[in-house]
């Protein structure tokens, strides 16, 4: 599969990774409880896909086990003491096996060390999660719409095939005892499970893991699945967007699509531009991962690729080098685009380290070259709105929309609701004013 | 009174800094002695608003550095000397007069008293310092004494006029400190003479700091800089001003008159504009110490504060609160300004805390209300040159930028202020260079 594009600006503006980073995104749908866990959700997060079947599969998965009525059916307990038993090489015949345990029962007789009692623990938690697994593959089954997930269900098809397997069953039902003899018997039979040993279920249960506490999640907030399409060249329809990160955030709807790909957006500093453009921005990649999304509902056609510059630091002082790379970045994601990639480029106050005429010529330049290409989406932001009088004659089909900002006694509050048209707020000159400055000076 | 100066200024402008890092201190602090860098920095946090103050310690350091071999008249040990034994204050440490029993004179030759030695060092040190200030003054020809000068000359060598002085310590006289006139010697230096002794070492402190000034500037080619009557038609005028801390700092020239009291400056992100701001700043904060200045001549104006905010702390990420923080700033300046306060007032990147169109706003109608203030005097740096057309009927403001010139591509900087607006638009250029619509096209 071809990798998704986009590069380290964007993955810091929609604040993906983190574990300890506050609102990241790692950190919302992070509740797994195993490390191995952990870090499967962190490579999801770091592979968006790039085809419709592996995100229907995941995202079927995740309905299905929301439907699932318990809880993570592995006791964590075991998963932890099985660790060391599913590091072990595996035996490759009964006799090397055997041998190999022996030396290990001796060497605990005589006193030497206690590898064997880490080794049999072991090897019974492994057995006992086999078990949980067995129990949860056979209750999945009794659910209704499995075939929905193919690729998922084929994993655990398989997997489900060998624990039904007669040998296998047998073992559950021993009565373990801790003879050399049934301990390197139960070695030797799990070994035979797999070529990989026991790979693709501790793969299985680490997936389980991730799924099971993106379920939390999804109890807490109401999210809902992207629908991908194919009936557009390209479209990204929202309805109900918030931010993942905030409580009660105000929602919005957008759509860009064939006929209207570029949303030109304005809005005083803290009317909540950036935010709006992030939650987009994130629910596009999301559900690229197939991961839910906080929204009402979208629908969206795949995409290669997302660049957005939101946070770009404020480095005046590094002046020209800065304005230049902020050029550089712009051209790279041009030639994205001219080779007709399908991407969703986001850019906040692009060419803000520069004189006003430089910003709005520059700004206006490279809008209108973009509104020229419709197999991807665009949204920009300015303060220079003087960009969208020249803009919205040479592209009528581009969108204008703000974020307002309602003067209340003096002061600015936000709605931190899209409307339609151009805004015109300039509340820092009213800060001004509101503290006297000016009243101050001429005293 | 001192000139008003605050935290944001110091920093800007650097004149202390943290450990080692270069700062206009550790620039001028080449003293002797501990108790002259103390005063050194003293100096350096209260600069003066009095014509008449700065002027005599101009006069003072002029005085200083026209001394040829000009070198800190004492011997460092001496001050070792002194300060031990003038810090130990208390009466019971004097040393008494009795009636030595001849067992305790026995003792004494065996064995040196401590306290005795200390005390006959101290003293001895003391006459040494004080003899080498008399010289030090003496071979300053009479005709360079200035009043300030004298003043200072006179009121530190107070002490010579003292009994104690006359009695015993005048060199000249060769009185012997003897075991039997020291408890007389002891008693004067550091209970009854006490204050005109501590006077004295404070004058010898300050002239180790005054003559560590002296000498950076000789070494330095600084110059002294020449106060301006507030009425006079120049407002500002100097030639070869650089950065003190910046290795090969060009040389800027910038001159104004004819009630131009706003310097609008305008140039690339990296053409020297802060740099600039910083060596004017760091210039009229030491001509308001009537210390010498990093240029070849320099007049200007005494006011009543220098106010900078050039390095305004950005550590704030939410624009607003920067924005707020630059508000802030401005508020506090508006607020001396009304106060009727004549003030040096520097914003660098006026209001980039918020957008462009907002800072567009904001500098012009803040510039125009600044226009009123004639006697104040504003340097105001932006990048949005815009305002400058808005302003350019207002015949009170200078317009002046730092250029930058494309070489092959490449922007180059000189540096070299000069007069009118930026017209750089290199953004465009840049642009255009990596034919980004092209590509699009």
């Amino acid at each position: 599969m071809k990798k998704f594009h986009t590069d380290n600006q964007t993955l810091e503006d929609l604040n993906v990774f983190g574990k300890f980073k506050k609102g990241s995104l790692f950190q919302l749908y992070n509740r797994t409880q195993t490390t191995r866990g952990e870090k499967l959700l962190e490579r999801w997060l770091k592979e968006p896909f790039t085809e419709i079947a592996p995100i229907r599969d995941r995202q079927a998965l995740i309905k299905e086990l929301a439907a699932y009525p318990h809880d993570f059916p592995i006791n964590l307990e075991n998963l932890k003491k099985a660790d060391i038993y599913l590091r072990q090489p595996i035996a490759t015949n009964y006799v090397s096996s055997l041998g190999n345990l022996s030396l290990k029962k001796l060497k605990q007789l005589i006193g030497i060390d206690s590898e064997w009692e880490i080794f049999s623990s072991s090897l019974k938690a492994t057995l006992s999660i086999l078990k949980d697994l067995h129990t949860f593959i056979t209750e999945l089954n009794k659910q209704e719409n499995k075939d929905t997930y193919r690729q998922a269900y084929q994993r655990i098809e398989y997997i489900s095939k060998q624990l039904d397997s007669a040998e296998i069953k047998a073992l559950f039902s021993l009565d373990m005892a801790d003879s050399i003899k049934d301990i390197s018997s139960i070695h030797y039979t799990l070994s035979k499970m797999s070529n990989d040993g026991l790979k693709p279920v501790i793969e299985l249960i680490d997936e389980l893991d991730v799924v099971f506490g993106i379920r939390e999640v999804m109890k807490e907030r109401k999210l809902c699945f992207a629908d991908f399409t194919v009936d557009y060249k390209s479209l990204y329809k929202v309805e109900k967007l918030r931010h993942p990160a905030l409580k009660d955030a105000v929602s919005n709807n957008l759509t860009l699509s064939d006929d209207s790909t570029v949303l030109f957006l304005t809005g005083a500093n803290m009317a909540g531009k950036s935010t709006f453009m992030k939650a987009v921005a994130s629910s596009l990649y999301l559900s690229h991962v197939g991961l839910p999304i906080a929204a009402h509902s979208l629908t969206l056609t795949l995409k290669e690729g997302l660049f957005t510059s939101i946070n770009v630091p404020d480095n005046l002082s590094k002046g020209y080098s800065h304005f230049y790379a902020e050029v550089k970045r712009v051209k790279m994601i041009a030639e994205e685009v001219a080779a007709q990639k399908k991407l969703l480029v986001i850019f906040d106050e692009l060419f803000k380290g520069t004189n006003v005429k430089d910003a709005l010529e520059a700004t206006t330049a490279v809008s209108s070259a973009f509104a020229s290409h419709n197999s991807s989406n665009f949204i920009i932001s300015t303060h220079i709105i003087e960009a969208a009088d020249i803009l919205r004659v040479q592209h009528p089909n581009m969108q204008f929309k703000f974020l307002p900002t309602v003067m209340k006694d003096n002061r600015p509050t936000y709605t931190y609701t899209i409307e339609e048209g151009v805004s015109s707020d300039k509340h820092g000159l009213l800060i001004l004013k509101n503290e006297g400055v000016f009243e101050l000076i001429e005293k | 009174m001192a000139l008003f100066i605050d935290q944001q200024t110091l920093d800007d402008l650097i004149i202390f800094s943290k450990g080692k890092n270069a700062s206009i201190c550790s620039f001028f602090n080449q003293t002797v002695t501990r108790g002259g860098e103390e005063q050194l920095i003293t100096m350096l946090q209260y600069p003066m608003n009095h014509k008449e103050e700065i002027q005599e310690r101009v006069d003072i350091l002029r005085l200083l550095m026209s001394i040829p071999t000009l070198e800190f008249p004492f011997t460092s040990l001496d001050f070792s000397d002194i300060e031990q034994y003038l810090s130990e204050t208390d009466s019971r440490s004097q040393i008494q007069n009795s009636k030595k029993s001849l067992k305790e004179k026995l003792r004494y030759l065996l064995k040196v008293d401590a306290q005795i030695l200390h005390t006959k060092n101290g003293i001895a040190a003391l006459q040494r310092v004080i003899q080498a200030f008399v010289i030090f003054a003496a071979n300053i020809p009479a005709a360079k004494k200035t009043d300030s000068w004298n003043k200072f000359e006179q009121s530190a060598l107070k002490i010579t006029e003292t009994t104690l002085w006359k009695d015993f310590l005048d060199t000249e006289k060769s009185v012997q400190i003897t075991d039997k006139n020291i408890h007389k010697i002891d008693q004067r230096c550091r209970f009854d003479d006490k204050e005109v002794i501590l006077g004295f070492m404070k004058a010898t402190y300050e002239l180790d700091a005054l003559i560590a000034v002296a000498q950076v500037a000789l070494n330095k080619n600084l110059t002294l800089p020449l106060i301006l009557e507030d009425s006079d038609d120049t407002e500002l005028d100097i030639d070869g001003l650089y950065h003190p801390l910046v290795p090969n700092a060009v040389p800027n020239k910038l001159s104004l008159g004819h009630e131009e009291h706003i310097l609008f400056l305008t140039g690339a992100n990296m053409a020297g504009k802060s740099t600039f701001m910083k060596s004017l700043g760091i210039s009229l904060y030491l001509a308001h110490l009537g210390f010498p200045i990093p240029a070849k001549h320099m007049r200007f104006k005494v006011k009543d504060g220098l106010f900078t905010t050039i390095n305004l702390s950005d550590n704030i990420s939410s624009g607003y609160s920067h924005f707020y923080a630059e508000v802030l700033r401005v508020k506090r300046v508006a607020v001396e300004l009304g106060n009727k306060k004549k003030l040096y007032v520097f914003f660098d990147e006026l209001f980039r805390g918020t957008n462009v169109k907002d800072a567009y706003d904001g500098t012009l109608e803040l510039l125009k209300s600044f226009a009123h203030k004639t006697d104040s005097f504003f340097l105001i740096s932006t990048h949005i040159t815009e305002v400058a057309e808005e302003l350019s009927h207002l015949n009170n403001i200078h317009f002046a930028y730092l250029p930058t010139i494309l070489e092959n591509d490449k922007p180059v900087y000189t540096y070299t202020l000069e007069k009118g607006v930026s017209e750089d638009r290199h953004g465009m250029v840049i642009i255009e260079n990596e034919k980004i619509l092209e590509i699009l096209a």
